[in-house]
């Protein structure tokens, strides 16, 4: 999957419109993002990528693109 | 010979927390938001001097009082629960006393969350199908409130307190108990944990100290901490790989399932988990709204609500999975009675 299609799944399960999210995003400049969003991301990551998320980094990421430098580096996501 | 499910009665204590209670005493947790996710609008909160066996006792008393069978022709009593009154004696050792059952019944507790009811079955279906026993009674009851930090979001707007009665014995009619896929992993102990209070760390003034975290929860060490990605990774994960297992160790496929009755976590968790394996909408139950997640008595307070509602009726498959804490799983398929 492309990144830029990762990031609008992402914008869709937070609830924001689409394009309105950057690597540099984290919980404290994204207003969704609060616990429940985060969740939504890990749920993301399973269905869309099927990837498994019982991973200590598939949990817990404190930024957009540490998220995607870990799936990149896991092959689920492209440039 | 076969088991089944003879009959369940539950209780809910008597003192509510609607979100509109929470919000007014948290004007900064976004009630409407956690709700959209959660599905749940009230919980139920044990009062200060109610304790889950307790709960167990009003629910196993409805049981009883409709005599389903004859008291005296339960020979176990098994209780399971992770809010104990006492270090010891067991609480099945009290309810025994209280429900007026003879001296005769075997009693023991056992210390589960989630996945509590699957393991009660389990352990009560061999029991009944070696002969070893007539009828189980199983009381699944759970007080998360007494634990929870009245501060802490993540936890204090999804449990609520609970407990169910489920008469275990042998089916002569089209009722079965059938076959059974458990797992544990221990490396997720620390996941889901109530650190102190015990006698790897008693209670101090030490472990009392509040701590308030990135996400603005406080809580202690005498609290339940839930590490939120870190279950419902887990449980995202396991659940689907094992109602897989269960189908394929059944020989069901999922046409022949009836009712998916999964451990009411969440209605987020239980709608991923249904897309996740292909689950229709309308085969899912989600019971959530006006209980929250009551651990162990959550399978059976929904199959039994259901069962109420007209929804899951004789003859009808159901698939049972429960999840959580330990990390335990378990998974069953049971054909009502």
């Amino acid at each position: 999957m492309k990144v830029e299609e990762f990031l609008n799944a992402v914008c869709e399960v937070l609830l924001r419109d689409p394009n309105t999210l950057s690597l540099d995003d984290t919980p404290n400049t994204v207003e969704e993002w609060d616990s429940v969003g985060h969740l939504s991301i890990i749920a993301t990551i399973d269905e869309e990528l099927g990837i498994p998320v019982d991973t200590e980094e598939m949990q817990n990421f404190r930024s957009i693109g540490e998220l995607v430098e870990r799936l990149k580096s896991k092959n689920a996501l492209e440039d | 010979m076969h088991a089944g499910i003879l009959g369940i009665s539950f209780y809910l204590p008597q003192r509510r927390e609607t979100n509109e209670d929470l919000r007014r005493e948290n004007p900064d947790w976004r009630m409407d938001e956690l709700y959209e996710k959660s599905g749940i609008s009230a919980r139920h909160v044990a009062g200060d001097d109610e304790t889950a066996s307790d709960l167990g006792y009003n629910a196993a008393a409805r049981l009883l009082h409709r005599s389903v069978v004859p008291p005296e022709e339960i020979d176990y009593l098994i209780y399971c629960t992770q809010s104990p009154d006492h270090f010891l004696p067991s609480a099945a050792c009290v309810l025994q006393k209280r429900l007026g059952l003879g001296t005769h019944v075997g009693a023991f507790d056992y210390n589960l969350g989630c996945s509590g009811f699957i393991y009660g079955l389990q352990i009560a279906k061999s029991m009944v199908t070696s002969g070893v026993t007539r009828n189980v009674l199983l009381i699944t009851a759970d007080t998360y409130s007494k634990f929870i930090h009245a501060r802490d979001r993540t936890v204090r707007t999804l449990f609520g307190d609970g407990a169910a009665a489920t008469l275990i014995g042998r089916s002569d009619g089209p009722g079965r108990i059938g076959d059974f896929v458990v797992g544990t992993d221990g490396t997720g102990a620390d996941k889901m944990i109530v650190p102190a209070g015990g006698l790897r760390m008693p209670s101090s003034p030490e472990t009392a100290d509040e701590i308030t975290d990135d996400a603005d929860c406080t809580r202690s060490k005498d609290n339940l901490f839930m590490d939120g990605p870190a279950i419902f990774s887990f449980v995202i994960t396991t659940v689907p790989r094992t109602l897989k297992a269960l189908l394929q160790k059944t020989g069901l496929s999922s046409d022949d399932v009836d009712w998916y009755v999964y451990h009411q976590a969440n209605k987020y968790m239980l709608e991923h988990l249904a897309r996740r394996s292909k689950i229709p909408d309308d085969k899912m139950i989600i019971d959530v709204e006006t209980t929250g997640n009551t651990v162990s008595a959550s399978i059976p307070i929904a199959i039994q609500r259901s069962v109420e509602a007209g929804k899951i009726r004789v003859g009808h498959r159901l698939v049972l999975v429960g999840f959580g804490v330990g990390y335990s799983w378990g998974a069953c398929d049971v054909v009502w009675e």
